[in-house]
């Protein structure tokens, strides 16, 4: 039967991806597939609101950046284990969300994605001019450098690759989880409402601005879990990397090539454009600086102004050519068609 | 240096914010959309100036002339070839993002170009003028801001009688009123959408030439002057030209008085904690319509 | 009979433009109001002052006894006013039933009751058939039933129709007016904007008229058609006579 098919090929998918740390031994390809896990995670926090609500976040570097120093800081000064530390630091990125969220989502969708520029742009600023917060140490421009504690489970700091892999594809697999839910939920239904059609969408019921709110807490939240990640593994925090427009265009660029507005779409623009890039980067040693973001930003015109929808919606178009069955992507997305 | 020079230089580089944010707020007031390839532009706008000047030496007056319309057919292909088939297939959008996205990803696209091909330095026009400074009555102000002053003064004024009194000018402001009643009266849209933001790109040249004999070229400088222009744009009311010089005024001023009394880093603060404040209060900015958004 | 909606001096001006001037009408619980008048009688204007899409100048709308003025679109809708759309809003890349199951999220959080009230809701209005078709796709007299069932999905008690009869032909009107008549019986107050003169008075117990903002007239179909006042404004002072 089809649909026991799909679960043994899920399941067979899930096994495999579990016993990857065990086939691939070069601690360099592990990072590399790290690395492509994080940005596939990121990418998927940042649709939660870029794609399901239509909310075009232009500087969500602010939330890695919040969640990688505001834990680290914690766990430098005091000790506390990034943990709990997340709490506080996700915590933190939500607060941010709603300042930027409350007065813009009102207007104009550039008024928000002008104030994410500006207020990321204003956070590299900050941090880059702070060597000392009170009893913190920022780093300033210089960086922040995570106290080396040796393997620790409880200051997420292991000496192999592995137990870090493990992690993220738990992420990974909360963040999709958590994107389906939301899409065949009441507010996943709100979300795509008023991206349709505002006015509509308020005639009915929606509290437009309450519900972007909703989508940009969740996904800020989220976002700063994926910085504290990077903090844990990368141990060294530059505020240009985690906070700068590298980052924040990232996300946006793979959750689009992906297919924003959609549950796996971020995943695999993450997944496969870390992986294009990677390789450029081995190949040319990462000699011509700028390359990698010139590239993405070439495939993300193509991608709009040709297939709008995005890989995902080619792949699925290949999907429905090969089984005769409806195929159901889940929930609000709405795309069972009138004929086929 | 005086209070008075203090406020010259805020005027002189407000007024160039000003002319930034002139083209910003033209394409935003024509064709609804906001062009956040504005900075990249302009950096391409300086890099282009200076290179010209490099080769040739020329006067800065005469570039203007030579710079501005190349950029104006950058914009106008931009426009034709990349911008305006994503906005066709979001007419009944009102909120047309992927027309903001295909703006910044071309931005970050002509930023890394730039980056590739010449490298991440720093580079000035050091003209005649360039160290020079003028005194005017008490006021001593660097000639090239100074020199700088005038040009956007005067092209703003020029433009702002382009629009009012020439034919273009009539049917480009009709386009921005009401796009359908344009086209039933005979106007062509899509190619007045492409001259609009061909001359919002041609302010940008003209702001180049006043920028690069005191100000430092180099592929991020874009960005700096996005988000200013941005801020300007906002605080004058998007879609209004006097909004757009006023506003860029404004926040020269902010920022070179800000200088004298604070670090560079609050002061930048300064300007951004301005933006919230006047998104919180009258998000319309001082001259932009109420019901426009 | 208690007045479920009651609308006191309500004006609202645009700049030097009175839109609705000094308007004074109530609406009776469970009855069906025709609100007609020339084109820019300020009719939907009306309607979006009702909603809250628009605030007035001055005046109060009072809904079950309620001052309701100034309220935002959704809180009109909680509070059990649904409108429909004279140019018609569907969400066109979902489909019918997602479409209604929106507005049936008013009153519920779980998907699986919201999918059961969209299905109750379909089966009235006649769309089950096309419950998998994606909005954008369906045809104008659908669009027109869709847009009913999307205000009727949000259990309304008061349900304002903006001109749901236009564009469609003999035969669909008749179906519509079936529709709106079944609707009312259910117990929800109507008030329709509409142009379709006999369809209205088949609907509708009484009529107010609008004219450049101002109530003209109001009674019942037969006291309004032969309004001298009532015809002047729509045919002009020439045939005041006739």
């Amino acid at each position: 039967m089809n649909i026991d098919k799909k679960y043994l090929l899920l399941a067979g998918l899930i096994i495999v991806l579990l016993l990857v740390p065990m086939m691939v031994t070069r601690p360099y390809y592990l990072h590399v597939i790290i690395m492509c896990l994080l940005w596939a995670y990121l990418a998927s926090s940042w649709n939660i609101v870029g794609g399901f609500a239509g909310q075009l976040s232009l500087g969500h570097g602010i939330y890695t950046a919040t969640g990688a120093y505001i834990t680290m800081m914690l766990f430098n000064t005091y000790g506390l284990s990034p943990w709990l530390g997340l709490f506080i630091g996700g915590g933190a990125a939500v607060l941010i969300s709603v300042i930027i969220g409350y007065p813009t989502f009102g207007l104009r969708g550039a008024y928000y994605a002008l104030a994410t520029v500006a207020i990321s742009e204003g956070i590299v600023v900050l941090i880059n001019s702070t060597q000392e917060l009170g009893p913190f140490r920022v780093g300033g421009a210089e960086g922040l450098i995570v106290k080396m504690v040796g393997d620790s489970a409880a200051a997420l700091q292991f000496s192999s690759k592995m137990p870090y892999y493990y992690i993220i594809l738990f992420m990974l697999f909360l963040v999709i989880a958590v994107s389906y839910w939301i899409k065949n939920s009441k507010l996943g239904y709100y979300l795509i409402a008023l991206k349709e059609d505002e006015d509509a969408a308020a005639a009915m019921g929606i509290n437009v601005r309450k519900s972007k709110l909703m989508a940009a807490m969740l996904s800020a939240f989220l976002t700063a879990l994926g910085g504290v990640f990077y903090a844990v593994l990368i141990r060294y925090l530059e505020p240009n990397a985690i906070a700068g427009g590298s980052m924040s265009t990232q996300m946006v660029f793979l959750s689009i090539v992906g297919g924003s507005g959609t549950v796996l779409g971020p995943v695999i623009g993450g997944i496969i454009l870390s992986l294009v890039s990677e390789i450029i980067r081995f190949y040319l040693g990462g000699q011509l600086m700028g390359l990698h973001l010139f590239i993405y930003g070439m495939i993300v015109l193509l991608v709009i102004i040709y297939q709008p929808k995005g890989i995902i919606a080619m792949f699925e178009r290949l999907l429905q050519r090969f089984s005769r069955a409806a195929y159901k992507k889940g929930g609000a997305s709405g795309v069972k068609d009138s004929g086929a | 240096m005086g209070f008075l020079s203090v406020v010259a230089n805020g005027l002189s580089m407000g007024a160039i914010y000003g002319l930034i944010a002139l083209g910003l707020t033209l394409i935003f007031g024509i064709m609804r959309i906001i062009n956040f390839a504005q900075g990249a532009l302009l950096m391409l706008s300086m890099m282009t100036s200076y290179w010209i000047w490099k080769l040739t030496g020329l006067n800065p007056v005469l570039l203007i002339f030579l710079v501005g319309p190349i950029m104006f057919c950058v914009g106008y292909l931009c426009q034709r070839f990349l911008v305006k088939p994503v906005l066709d297939s979001e007419k009944n959008v009102r909120e047309p993002v992927s027309v903001l996205l295909l703006t910044a990803a071309l931005a970050i696209v002509l930023e890394n170009l730039a980056l590739m091909t010449f490298g991440a330095d720093y580079v000035m026009a050091k003209t005649s003028f360039s160290d020079q400074t003028l005194a005017l009555g008490a006021v001593t102000v660097s000639a090239a801001r100074f020199y700088g002053l005038i040009i956007a003064l005067v092209v703003a004024g020029v433009f702002w009688l382009f629009l009012q009194k020439t034919e273009i000018g009539r049917k480009i402001r009709a386009t921005g009123q009401d796009r359908n009643a344009a086209a039933l009266m005979g106007i062509n849209v899509p190619k007045t959408f492409a001259i609009a933001f061909g001359l919002g790109t041609a302010l940008l040249a003209v702001a180049a030439v006043a920028l690069i004999p005191f100000y430092y070229v180099h592929p991020s400088v874009g960005q700096v002057f996005m988000t200013k222009a941005f801020i300007v744009v906002v605080l004058g009311g998007l879609g209004s030209v006097p909004g757009a010089i006023l506003g860029g005024i404004l926040i020269g001023m902010i920022e070179s008085i800000g200088a004298q009394y604070m670090t560079a880093t609050l002061t930048v603060v300064l300007v951004y904690a301005v933006f919230l404040l006047v998104l919180f209060v009258k998000p319309s900015g001082m001259f932009g319509s109420r019901y426009d958004w | 009979m208690s007045r479920i909606l009651e609308l006191k001096d309500l004006t609202i001006k645009f700049g030097g433009l009175t839109a609705v001037n000094n308007l004074n009408m109530h609406l009776n619980e469970g009855e069906a109001l025709g609100l007609i008048g020339p084109n820019g009688a300020g009719k939907t204007t009306a309607f979006n002052l009702i909603v809250g899409v628009y605030q007035p100048t001055s005046g109060k709308v009072v809904f079950n006894g309620e001052d309701i003025t100034g309220l935002k679109p959704d809180q009109m809708c909680h509070k059990g006013i649904g409108r429909t759309f004279q140019v018609v809003k569907p969400f066109g890349n979902m489909t019918v039933q997602q479409n209604i199951m929106v507005g049936a999220f008013v009153n519920t959080s779980s998907p699986k009751e919201a999918r059961q009230i969209a299905e109750g809701i379909m089966e009235k209005v006649g769309l089950q058939a096309k419950k998998d078709v994606l909005a954008l796709n369906l045809t104008i007299p659908e669009r027109k039933r869709l847009e009913m069932a999307k205000a009727l999905a949000t259990k309304p008690r008061l349900l304002l129709l903006d001109e749901v009869l236009a564009g469609l032909n003999p035969t669909e009107i008749e179906d519509a007016v079936k529709l709106i008549k079944s609707i009312n019986n259910d117990g929800i107050t109507i008030m329709m904007i509409e142009h379709v003169l006999q369809a209205t008075m088949a609907i509708c117990g009484r009529i107010v008229v609008l004219d450049y903002g101002k109530k003209i007239a109001e009674g019942s179909p037969q006291e309004v058609t032969s309004n001298p006042e009532v015809i002047k404004a729509y045919l002009g002072d020439e045939y005041d006579n006739a």
